[in-house]
């Protein structure tokens, strides 16, 4: 069994006057175990007494990039099926304060945090699911998960204000056969036909111990969880070896501009560039360069503009979405984006570091949001320490990456653009027109 | 610089790119063999819940304005809430809302430079500021909110007009819940004809109404230098005047008759279905026994709705909003069977008289009261702003602690009491397409 522990320095200095500068120290006490279990399970356990909480993840590396062909969307359709069978009653039952599940395009989620005496009753239901998940579906909740997650489909696409541009946009930019062209959730057509054998073949590869990661932060005793786990988790077999898949990330679109009518009182216009995988050299910096570009647009023109972005190790996103007033063209909003990534030089990075360390510690202050963090940190980069990593990546920050960044990932042939035009006939999610 | 590995180049045509690789499966123990999993029993179930109400201070500025401060150190963040007694229902309909809507975007770029975040919310009586920021920008942040709460400026108020129209009318939820507070006779918190009609003197009357030292509480939890905190207070928040004050007491609002509003949303696929509860607030008669049974309700509807029937991704019932003269039971159905879920969760609001809760559903209800407690505490932005807001509402220090013990103590007789009081008259509001 290999052990990783180490202490990380607590360190609560000065800073400057009105804003972070690259000189200041500030850390946060992130001492943590690290090690994995003969079965292949990786663990993390970080304890922190702040409060009677604890919050227990388990993520699974397995999302929807791994969704087999005509099967979009069966990994989050297993999510579901396996959060089914009572779980969330008895997550309830022990006071969880946040438990719930998620499906990126990477890996799939659980999560509780709750009062910290039932740790090991929380420890020992995230081995069931693991250990029994597959055996306990079934013909009937199948049936019925498959109409809540159609359900689901409308709540946050269908009935959500041009929520179509998602898929829209995804569809401009990656290939049939990338893994990340389908949203998580995926299609409702293919969901209702995805069969029984299917999930379970599918909860048999994917729900095994070697491709999962339990992380474990707040108010325990590290002995006795080690114990706990090694209990609970220890017997449960490994999965069948996999190949690694290799994917090449696209750089230029499949299609630059796409149309959709939507219920607005002003054209939106929507651009997403293609940006570098998660992690990789390049991605902290377009981040930055994204918000930048954004800014800019609305220092100049007062506009709307929602920058996000989207993706994991095999690609990302980077979309802005800028909305004029009534009379604006589209002519006229593309030309305010494309000024925009010109007009930025070497900036001055000071309050984007600023914000990237605070931000950081508000998210360590969650606990739930803590292992989300920890689990991304792991999973891109290897280690467990995500809070001082971060701080101490956004201190690197220089100017001229960000200057890189924009012209390495913000160039004309690798955008995709989705032109919305008012339509009080458009439906809630919005029409896509061609 | 951190990269991602392995990491090479590769291929050309139309998709040429770099070729990145899944994740690999983590090392097996070769040495160890495996045969079927059998679970471990059950554990039993844990100790009863702990809560303790981390200890707060209450002082005054000079002016008056009430200052609570929960002071630890574990973490070198601060959050602090700026909250005033009036809300949704001072002023010209719409005032609250694009005030502090104003606030928070004027206020937002100058915290944005050293990485300080700034919220807002408005609620029927009470409105507030929320700020977040590493410790050594306490003073900063305050300094900056103080200037902009004493003396806003509000010539340009279209944006917040548009911003606050937009924020309420694309979602469903937020349509739902106005239309909720207006069956109980609450003014909703801004319709779009309201706001078309608001004017910047109706905004500028509002925020003098509202920013009276007598009528502001500043709560600051985390990480901070008290007295150079309380100069900061004093130096900006200190200015704001004292208003004479109004001696009548709040007008008593009265429940209107209408048991159902309808919204109509085009084309909308799903229904968004809201049944409406009165709600005690903290130091009501029956508020820890109603929170108990708003979470034995939920479970109940879950029950129904998501777990046997499956027509919803989830019933969201609004327990734990100590504050609130509103519970809301929320829920999202395809519009076709938009009727039996409403149905089926006005089933579990009615089965609360006819099965009575148990004393297992009693205790889960407890421990789920006290787990949102203990929750609530743990982050310096929840204690901070239910903090401010048990100020506004009169509590003494030490009342969430009281609260928990009369949770802790809440009988079935109470608790019938309570779905009694406040569980029998429940109204509905659906926003959906009823033009199909």
């Amino acid at each position: 069994m290999r052990i990783v522990a180490y202490l990380s320095s607590v360190l609560v200095l000065a800073c400057g006057a009105r804003a972070v500068s690259p000189s200041d120290t500030i850390a946060v006490s992130a001492r943590h175990e690290h090690y994995w279990a003969p079965n292949g399970l990786e663990i993390v356990l970080q304890p922190d007494h702040r409060a009677p909480l604890v919050s227990v993840r388990v993520r699974y590396h397995t999302g929807s990039k791994d969704d087999p062909k005509d099967r979009a969307g069966i990994a989050h359709l297993l999510e579901h099926l396996t959060f089914a069978s009572g779980t969330m009653n008895r997550w309830q039952e022990l006071g969880a304060i946040d438990a719930d599940a998620a499906t990126t395009l990477d890996a799939t989620d659980y999560w509780v945090t709750l009062p910290s005496p039932a740790l090991d009753n929380a420890l020992w239901l995230e081995a069931e699911r693991m250990g029994s998940g597959s055996v306990k579906i079934d013909e009937a909740t199948l049936a019925r998960e498959k109409e809540v997650v159609v359900a689901e489909w409308s709540e946050k696409i269908g009935n959500r204000p041009y929520g179509l541009l998602e898929p829209t946009l995804r569809a401009s930019l990656f290939p049939a056969d990338h893994p990340y062209r389908h949203l998580a959730i995926g299609d409702p057509a293919e969901v209702r036909a995805i069969p029984l054998a299917d999930v379970v073949a599918f909860a048999k590869k994917h729900l095994v111990p070697d491709n999962a990661t339990l992380i474990v932060t707040g108010d325990f005793d590290p002995v006795k969880a080690r114990a706990a786990i090694a209990r609970d988790f220890g017997a449960i077999p490994p999965g069948e070896p996999l190949r690694t898949r290799l994917v090449v990330t696209p750089v230029q679109p499949v299609r630059d501009v796409a149309r959709m009518q939507a219920n607005v009182s002003a054209p939106v216009l929507a651009v997403a560039w293609l940006g570098p995988p998660v992690g990789a050299e390049g991605w902290d910096a377009a981040k930055v360069a994204l918000g930048r570009i954004g800014g800019a647009i609305v220092r100049r023109r007062g506009f709307a503009v929602t920058a996000t972005t989207d993706g994991g190790r095999l690609g990302t996103l980077l979309e802005l979405r800028v909305r004029g007033d009534a009379t604006t063209s589209f002519e006229e909003l593309a030309a305010e984006i494309a000024l925009a990534t010109k007009v930025i030089g070497r900036p001055d990075l000071t309050s984007d570091r600023a914000g990237e360390i605070a931000s950081t510690l508000f998210g360590f202050e969650d606990l739930t949001t803590r292992t989300a963090h920890i689990a991304e940190e792991l999973d891109l980069y290897g280690g467990a320490d995500y809070a001082n990593e971060q701080i101490h990546a956004a201190r690197q920050l220089d100017p001229s990456d960000v200057r890189d960044a924009i012209d390495t990932f913000f160039k004309p042939e690798r955008a995709a653009w989705v032109r919305i035009e008012p339509s009080k006939d458009a439906p809630p999610g919005g029409k896509v027109l061609e | 610089m951190k990269r991602l590995v392995p990491f090479l180049l590769a291929g050309c045509g139309i998709f040429h790119g770099e070729r990145v690789a899944d994740r690999p499966r983590a090392p097996i123990d070769t040495t160890q063999t495996f045969g079927d999993f059998a679970p471990q029993p059950a554990p039993a179930d844990p100790p009863d819940l702990v809560f303790v109400e981390p200890r707060t201070r209450i002082t005054a500025l000079r002016n008056g304005v009430r200052v609570v401060w929960l002071e630890r150190r574990d973490l070198p963040i601060t959050s602090a809430t700026i909250a005033v007694g009036g809300g949704s229902g001072d002023g010209a309909p719409g005032a609250v809302s694009v005030l502090f809507h104003r606030l928070q975007t004027s206020i937002a770029p100058d915290l944005d430079l050293f990485g300080a975040e700034v919220n807002r919310f408005v609620a029927h009586d009470a409105a507030g500021i929320e700020l977040a920021t590493i410790e050594k920008q306490v003073g900063p942040s305050l300094a900056i909110a103080g200037q902009r709460f004493v003396k806003p400026s509000f010539e340009d108020i279209e944006g917040s007009r548009h911003a606050v129209a937009g924020a309420i009318s694309s979602r469903p939820e937020a349509l739902a819940e106005d239309a909720a507070l207006e069956l109980f006779g609450f003014r909703a918190r801004a319709s779009a004809e309201a706001l078309a009609k608001l004017r910047p003197d109706d905004v500028a009357r509002a925020q003098r109404a509202l920013a009276s030292a007598d009528d502001v509480v500043i709560a600051i939890a985390g990480s901070f230098d008290a007295a150079a905190t309380a100069r900061v207070l004093e130096s900006t928040f200190g200015m704001l005047p004292v208003s004479p004050h109004d001696s009548e007491s709040a007008p008593v609002v009265t429940p209107t008759d209408r048991k159902r509003a309808t919204i109509d949303r085009p084309k909308s696929a799903q229904t968004t279905i809201a049944i409406a509860l009165p709600s005690p607030t903290l130091g009501d008669r029956d508020d820890a026994a109603f929170q108990i049974v708003c979470e034995i309700l939920g479970s109940r509807a879950n029950a129904v709705a998501r777990e046997r029937k499956g027509y919803s991704y989830g019933v969201r019932p609004s327990c734990g909003a100590l504050f609130d003269r509103v519970l809301l039971v929320m829920l999202d159905a395809e519009s076709g069977r938009a009727a039996e879920a409403e149905a089926d969760v006005l089933a579990a609001v009615e089965s609360l008289s006819r099965e009575p809760p148990d004393d297992r559903e009693l205790a889960i209800g407890r421990t789920r009261v006290g787990a949102r407690l203990v929750g609530t505490f743990h982050s310096n932005r929840t204690a901070s702003t239910v903090l401010a807001l048990a100020a506004l509402h009169g509590a003494k220090e030490g009342a969430f602690g009281d609260f928990w013990q009369r949770a802790r103590n809440v009988s079935q007789a109470d608790a019938n009491a309570a779905v009694r009081s406040w569980y029998a008259d429940p109204r509905v509001v659906l926003v959906g397409d009823f033009n199909r």
